[in-house]
């Protein structure tokens, strides 16, 4: 529905009837919700109130505004100062009712509500919730009009629970009304809360436990000089053993859980041999106790425990706040789709499509669902799935899986099963897939911790029968020693606070590390390349020029064909060119308001251009190559243009665009070249544009390359070793899949964002080098502690062979150990510290 | 020393209490959002405007 279209259902008043001395002086306004600058002519909208006129930049924002007005909630504009937050929401398109009744339906509720002691409760994910300002105006606005509802909303993840009165409200008003003001919503079951506290009160309880058993250790060591009465002593022993054993019985459960599904599923891992340093530990101190004899090491047992589990609080806690940044960036199903009933296209949140809903989906557009294609000859790639870099093509009746991403045309076709099933193993296997890959080092860590695990086992062995036959408790208490100081707890804790420290920081200056593995990744690369277009540049080009051969009234015909281009295609040059044409004044007075306008079917070739058949005359848009191929001639004259109109064989007219360089571009260029990478570009464009975009950077002009469609791409980028592709759109998503790693830039479409390792989430360049830096840093931390832990571990050994391991020493040497690997872990240059 | 008999069970219904409170304070959810509270007392200030009675659906 265009802007001009849908004016008049609205109740604004027209310019003519007031202020019109202000109309003549000013030329330009500001929104008055987002304070985007706009220009001022007879289709800007305004309202009217109390004297004062209000200007919006489009029906968004005027609905939005009106919201926030009529319930009196206006300070947040002071709160929003120059509106820079504000312009950050995206206003939802144009929405009918069926598309919110659904959150009533009892498909939504089966998924997604659970009821609770109020009513009924649900969570849903706000996206756009960027500070506390919006957290206040989505409160104070569900308060007003829905007195009865209870809305908490965590600013950290956007996740919003939700209590209400099934029968009093409906959810759907709810959500219309959250949507009204420009923040979107997405179902979200999560659960995480829940288990979310749990970890933390097991980590409480083991860290109280381990400060008490240690100060009761005190008297222990302090038995040997001044002479403790041994009824206190043995007082304080006790109170030891009890608090052990509760620690190891609730926090230290874990561990057991652990060593339980490594033996089910006969894959070793890092908390068996923990287990066994606890147990073999704790057992000889009960023995001690109660014989009364010296050495008891509870305080090294609490101490492990408590510090291991903290450490992997830490890090499932920064996998988390990654994951939900993550959900609500690539959700699994993309928000709205277009969803057909009684004959019209309306859009409908992707995980409520039933099946046999009608849907269409448009070029670039990733598949929420498996759908059976109605139209002919629909191109796919499933890049985003197996990482396979080719168009497939399919035909009618076929089925094309969820997942995969469309060409260069729109299609049609009926969903063979449900969205919400879809939505909910989507979002499963990313969050499995973000798991998965833990990494090398959480690989090599695992494995040294084991191997350490079987070393220190067979020594404990050998020094047990080398003493056994002699003294029988000298052999258990050398042996027990040798398990206890040696328990890998350093692995255990160095490499996820590493981990969580990097992504935390990073994430903190808009980099989001989709894995850990991405991490390690990017620290070893040395290439890095760039798309051109949205990437270097701005990417949404303007026209700049235009020449038109033929009479203009020959092409007022298609001039509202051409100001629907961006309906029909995800590309930004038919964006930019319906833009122009809506924002033209000699061209947009020409746009037909009449409803039933029949729209020609558009059809896109990747790469060259789209065309479409109008009045029995095939017109076509498209670069110089693709234009010519039709044997049309182009004069020399017209060879500097970008785009070209043809009219069956005749050449209507030549469109320049112009994409600005990103204002940082330059500088960030300088830094990834001056921390030791080499650069490249790689892009779609025409070869004389990329090289003359790399002249400007100062990149070598070799290593510009341009007219690559995306399969090259994905050629090209194989042939560097480890390399990082950055790019932004649909034509770098398989290049970047193919890539060692590959970064999404602040404005990347879906299957671009999908595809990557990395997702900037600022629009600033630079923050690549900062990604690149923060990486290295981690990785330079990681085999720090990764050395300290395998020499402390190696030198505790020793010390326990040779019988020279005290309590007392290994009772300093184990929270001393574990603390330092801590500190390596969480040490930063300066350089690198949040801004 | 003998004192220790009452001291020690004495410190342990005290730092208990402090146990208890933290794991209720924690199920009460007041971990779960460290950053918004802070920022809330900052918003609390800003008026709020008498209102009209609004229909959405307009």
């Amino acid at each position: 529905m265009s802007m001009v279209m849908s004016h008049s259902k609205l109740p604004f008043k027209n310019i003519e009837d007031q202020s019109l001395n202000k109309f003549i002086q000013k030329s330009k306004c500001a929104c008055s919700h987002c304070k985007t600058e706009i220009p001022l002519n007879n289709t800007t909208i305004q309202s009217i109130t109390e004297g004062e006129t209000n200007y919006f930049c489009c029906n968004g924002c005027f609905g939005a505004w009106n919201i926030i007005n009529d319930l009196g909630l206006q300070s947040f504009y002071q709160m929003t100062g120059d509106g820079s937050l504000v312009s950050s929401l995206q206003n939802s398109p144009e929405t009918n009712e069926n598309s919110y009744s659904i959150f009533d339906s009892d498909e939504f509720c089966k998924k997604f509500v659970s009821p609770s002691k109020e009513g009924s409760k649900a969570e849903l994910l706000i996206e756009g919730v960027t500070c506390y300002a919006c957290i206040w105006l989505i409160r104070r606005s569900v308060e007003k009009v829905f007195p009865d509802v209870s809305i908490s909303i965590n600013q950290a993840t956007g996740c919003a629970t939700i209590t209400w009165d099934h029968v009093a409200t409906k959810l759907s008003q709810l959500v219309k009304l959250i949507d009204k003001l420009g923040y979107k919503t997405l179902p979200h079951r999560e659960g995480k809360l829940e288990e979310d506290q749990g970890e933390l009160v097991k980590v409480g309880v083991a860290l109280f436990i381990m400060v008490n058993v240690m100060s009761f250790a005190l008297i222990e060591y302090l038995s040997g000089e001044d002479g403790v009465q041994t009824n206190i002593l043995q007082y304080s022993r006790w109170i030891s053993l009890t608090l052990a054993t509760v620690s190891i019985a609730w926090p230290g459960r874990t561990f057991f859980m652990a060593t339980l599904r490594s033996f089910k599923s006969m894959t070793p891992n890092i908390d068996g041999p923990i287990l066994l340093g606890i147990l073999s530990a704790y057992f000889f101190s009960c023995y001690n106790v109660v014989m009364a004899s010296p050495e008891i090491y509870f305080d090294s047992i609490t101490a492990i425990i408590a510090l291991v589990l903290t450490g992997r609080y830490f890090q499932s806690q920064a996998i988390y706040r990654n994951r939900t940044k993550l959900a609500s960036l690539i959700k699994p199903s993309d928000g709205y789709i277009l969803v057909e009933k009684n004959g019209l296209y309306s859009h409908v949140l992707a995980s409520l499509i039933q099946v046999g809903d009608k849907v269409k989906l448009l070029p670039g557009d990733m598949l929420p669902v498996t759908i059976r294609c109605s139209s002919n000859c629909a191109e796919y790639s499933l890049s985003e799935l197996n990482g396979e870099p080719s168009w497939k093509k399919s035909y009618a009746d076929e089925s094309i899986p969820s997942g995969a991403v469309l060409g260069g045309q729109s299609i049609e076709g009926i969903a063979t099963e449900s969205g919400v099933k879809s939505y909910t193993e989507n979002l499963a296997k990313l969050v499995n897939d973000a798991l998965d890959k833990k990494g090398q080092f959480q690989y090599w860590s695992d494995r040294a911790a084991i191997g350490l695990f079987y070393t220190v086992l067979t020594s404990a062995l050998i020094i047990f029968s080398l003493y056994a036959t002699n003294d029988i408790y000298e052999a258990v208490r050398r042996g027990v020693a040798i398990l206890l100081v040696a328990c890998p707890c350093t692995f255990a804790i160095g490499v996820p606070l590493t981990f969580a420290n990097a992504m935390a920081r990073a994430l903190n200056q808009g980099i989001l590390f989709k894995s850990q593995s991405a991490l390690e990744k990017l620290a070893r690369v040395t290439n890095i390349v760039f798309d051109k277009t949205g990437t270097l540049t701005k990417g949404s080009p303007t026209v700049t020029e235009s020449v038109w051969l033929v009479d203009q009234n020959l092409i007022s015909s298609i001039i509202p064909i051409l100001a629907h281009l961006d309906q029909h295609s995800n590309h930004h040059v038919p964006r930019s060119i319906s833009y122009w044409i809506k924002n033209d004044v000699n061209l947009n007075s020409r746009l037909t308001t009449s409803e039933d306008f029949a729209f020609p079917a558009i059809e896109e070739i990747q790469g060259q251009g789209l065309f479409f058949k109008f009045n029995s005359s095939t017109y076509r848009i498209g670069n110089i190559n693709w234009i010519r191929s039709f044997g049309i001639n182009v004069e020399t004259k017209l060879e500097m243009f970008q785009i070209f109109l043809t009219c069956d064989n005749a050449l209507l007219g030549a469109l320049e665009l112009q994409d600005e360089i990103r204002a940082e571009a330059m500088d960030a260029v300088n830094r990834l070249r001056s921390s030791g990478n080499k650069l490249s570009i790689l892009s779609g464009d025409t070869n004389e544009r990329t090289k003359s975009l790399a002249l400007k950077l100062d990149i070598g002009i070799c290593d510009a390359i341009g007219e690559a469609s995306p399969t090259e791409k994905a050629h090209k980028i194989r042939e560097f070793n480890s390399c990082a592709m950055v790019g932004n759109g649909l034509n770098d998503s398989v290049a970047m899949a193919q890539s060692s790693v590959g970064i999404a830039v602040s404005n990347a479409s879906n299957p671009a964002q999908t595809s990557a390792d990395i997702c900037i989430l600022r629009a600033n360049l630079k923050l690549i080098d900062q990604a690149v830096k923060i990486s290295r840093a981690c990785t330079t931390r990681m085999k720090m502690a990764f050395a300290f832990a395998a020499f402390y571990n190696l030198l505790g050994l020793c010390f326990a062979a040779s019988g020279m391991m005290s309590p007392l020493l290994a009772a300093i040497l184990m929270p001393i150990s574990s603390l330092t690997v801590a500190k390596i872990a969480t040490s930063w240059p300066n350089d690198l510290q949040e801004t | 020393m003998e004192a220790l008999f009452v001291l020690v069970p004495l410190s342990f219904i005290l730092a208990g209490t402090a146990l208890v409170a933290f794991i209720w304070a924690t199920k009460k959810g007041q971990f779960s959002d460290l950053k918004s509270p802070g920022e809330q007392i900052i918003f609390d200030e800003y008026e709020v405007r008498p209102t009209k009675k609004i229909d959405i659906n307009k």
